[in-house]
């Protein structure tokens, strides 16, 4: 065992050189995240390799060895932020001491957006209700990563950052926990592993654990399922129930929405990242108009004309005696 | 004007239109043609110098004027059957006695598919329940052809099953019903440049317990983009308080190679009669007491793409929980 730990003592110090060594600087330290930035990396690259670079987990879309101090790379679109620099001599990837920032929005072209509507723990409401939520998530098949996706953790959390380093999901399905962050989240997926992820949420009330198995949420693909309009086409408004309406977009703006007679309009405040979602919550619905239409209008610019953004939306309508949640959501 | 001017006008616009009526009766060539559309057919009759649109079942296409009384219309895609023609003349309605044939398949490539996967007449349960679904259409903005569906009349029913039904944004709640008229699952068809401004509502409840719950929104399905070769349901429940049931859909009659927990099981999924019904199937013999398990749902020696969804029914409360492939 002693000899196994003092192996192991010295792989690390034979790693740590390489990071000292190389790389020393990269200019640009900073592009936008759709990519296609020509980055210099300087450093100790005698050894002529085939190098490879990787932003977060990310490969570059190229890696070109100039000279003996000079790395030539392309970078891959990313998401926002701050992401490590890896570098490779061969089969095995070294940490550097590097960081390049990625500047501007999500790069949707190669990420997809999925929406996670609610995501909590313990919220208490009226009849001696407490409301959690669960998400699982799974690979169908091969490993695909999941940036924004938190593991749970109650005690110590050490997480990597979400816009560099995605969770691995494999075929054993794994609990993911409400985030430290806004119950409503954006996740993403690099395309070609989109199709390779399911996910299952489910509102609960242990209160009432014993009479159902709660409701399933949806987890939305957001920029399919979003449209400048969402119509519920027959929502009840009676004393019996409450309802709750739930609206996102990706970028903050005004929302007018109607609900039978009732007309107003709804200001989303903008999140605080790339996985916080434009959110507005409203629950001023009529009471006792029977069944009742309701209807999302985005926000347009006027001149010229414009969309400012798409929106998708989740009504809720509670019993009021029971706390049995019935989930509406935009069809198909 | 004098009387005798007035008769001479008169007389020839009579004139005028038995020569309309009695020379130029309308006929169309050919009078069928593929489902995907594409024929160019010839319509002639007592046709103007106005402009003009034909209209194929309620499909518009653009016409041409290509002489005295006659337009030239390349066919647009429709679900086979036999349509009426008429003819929009400038700002004007025409009707005609024509009839267009769509034969083959359904045009796949022009239509979206979309799938309801429970929709059934009212059904009698354990503890006394009755359930129902309810689904009701509309559209966001612009007017939208369903083809698939029977509007809820309960009385007389005018239309005949085969046609398609428009919804429209402005119609009230109790306008937008329809009637469950087939297999428990369905497809309908909406074109595809109108499929963004399709709104739909399926739930699924229990009439004797409706003061207790709203009931369960049933998912309804753009089947070609979500359904895939493999479906899997991450964290289904076995305890005994629960029944569960998995519901698989397919394109064709393909068997299924189901996984739940331990248990591996076959399903042959019953072939549709028409486009409009699914090959779908049910399967219920999950473990029992396991905690919660993983379905997986596969089509094994095929590239059929399914779709299947899972439903978890309390056994006291028979209050409906659905879990659904995401996203």
């Amino acid at each position: 065992m002693l000899t196994k730990r003092a192996s192991f003592v010295a792989a690390l110090l034979v790693s740590f050189p390489l990071f000292a060594q190389t790389p020393e600087s990269i200019a640009p330290p900073s592009g936008p995240t759709s990519g296609g930035t020509e980055v210099t990396i300087k450093g100790d690259f005698a050894e002529v390799r085939q190098y490879q670079v990787l932003f977060g987990e990310i490969p570059a879309r190229s890696t070109t060895r100039v000279d003996a101090q000079t790395l030539v790379v392309v970078t891959p679109a990313h998401l926002p932020g701050a992401s490590q620099i890896w570098i490779s001599e061969g089969d095995v990837f070294a940490r550097s001491s590097l960081k390049f920032t990625f500047t501007g929005g999500a790069p949707l072209d190669e990420f997809a957006r999925l929406l996670v509507p609610i995501n909590i723990h313990a919220v208490k409401g009226a009849q001696g209700s407490e409301f959690y939520t669960e998400l699982y998530a799974i690979a169908k098949r091969g490993t695909p990563g999941v940036y924004g996706l938190l593991m749970e953790c109650w005690f110590v959390c050490v997480r990597n950052d979400p816009w560099d380093y995605p969770e691995r999901l494999t075929t054993e399905e794994a609990k993911y926990g409400p985030p430290d962050a806004t119950p409503e989240r954006f996740l993403y997926i690099r395309r070609q592993e989109a199709g390779q992820v399911s996910l299952s949420l489910r509102a609960y009330d242990v209160s009432r654990d014993e009479e159902n198995y709660g409701t399933t949420i949806p987890v939305v693909n957001f920029d399919e399922a979003s449209d400048t309009v969402i119509a519920f086409p027959s929502v009840p408004s009676h004393p019996k129930f409450r309802n709750t309406l739930r609206i996102y977009s990706d970028v903050a703006m005004k929302v007018t929405i109607e609900a039978g007679d009732v007309q107003e309009v709804v200001q989303l405040e903008p999140g605080a990242s790339v996985f916080e979602p434009a959110f507005a919550m409203w629950g001023n619905f009529p009471s006792d108009a029977g069944q009742i239409r309701v209807r999302l209008t985005a926000e347009v610019a006027n001149n010229p004309p414009a969309y400012l953004g798409r929106i998708w939306a989740l009504l809720t309508v509670t019993n009021n005696d029971t706390q049995h949640i019935t989930a509406l959501w935009p069809q198909p | 004007m004098t009387p005798f001017k007035r008769a001479s006008v008169l007389i020839a616009l009579l004139f005028s239109f038995s020569v309309f009526a009695q020379e130029i009766p309308w006929s169309i060539t050919p009078a069928s043609g593929p489902a995907s559309g594409g024929t160019i057919v010839t319509i002639r009759g007592p046709i103007g110098s106005w402009p003009y649109d034909a209209v194929f079942g309620s499909v518009w296409a653009s016409a041409r004027l290509i002489g005295d009384h006659t337009l030239e219309v390349v066919t647009p895609p429709h679900p086979p059957g036999t349509v009426n023609v008429r003819l929009f003349e400038y700002d004007i309605w025409r009707e005609t006695p024509l009839q267009f044939t769509y034969t083959g398949n359904l045009p796949e490539e022009a239509f979206e598919r979309i799938l309801l996967p429970v929709y059934v007449p009212p059904t009698f349960g354990a503890q006394g329940a009755e359930f129902r679904s309810d689904l009701r259409l509309a559209a966001k903005t612009n007017d939208v052809t369903v083809w698939g569906l029977v509007r809820d009349c309960i009385v007389l029913c005018v239309e005949p099953p085969d046609s398609p039904v428009t919804v429209s944004s402005w119609m009230r709640p109790e306008e937008l019903l329809f009637s469950p008229n087939g297999t428990p699952g369905r497809f309908i068809y909406v074109r595809n440049e109108e499929a963004h401004q399709l709104v739909a509502h399926l739930r699924a409840f229990d009439v004797s317990r409706e003061a207790t719950n709203f009931g369960t929104e049933i998912p309804v399905v753009r089947f070609d983009s979500e359904a895939d070769t493999t479906i899997v349901l991450p964290a289904l429940p076995t305890d005994r308080r629960f029944r569960n049931n998995l519901r698989v859909y397919a394109t064709e009659p393909v068997v299924v190679t189901i996984t739940a927990g331990d248990i591996q099981g076959s399903l042959q999924l019953a072939a549709g009669r028409s486009e409009y019904e699914p090959a779908q199937g049910s399967w219920g013999n999950f473990p029992v007491d396991a905690g919660l398990v993983r379905v997986t749902i596969t089509a094994p020696g095929t590239t059929t793409k399914i779709w299947a969804f899972a439903t978890v029914t309390n056994n006291d409360t028979q209050v409906i929980t659905t879990v659904t492939p995401q996203p």
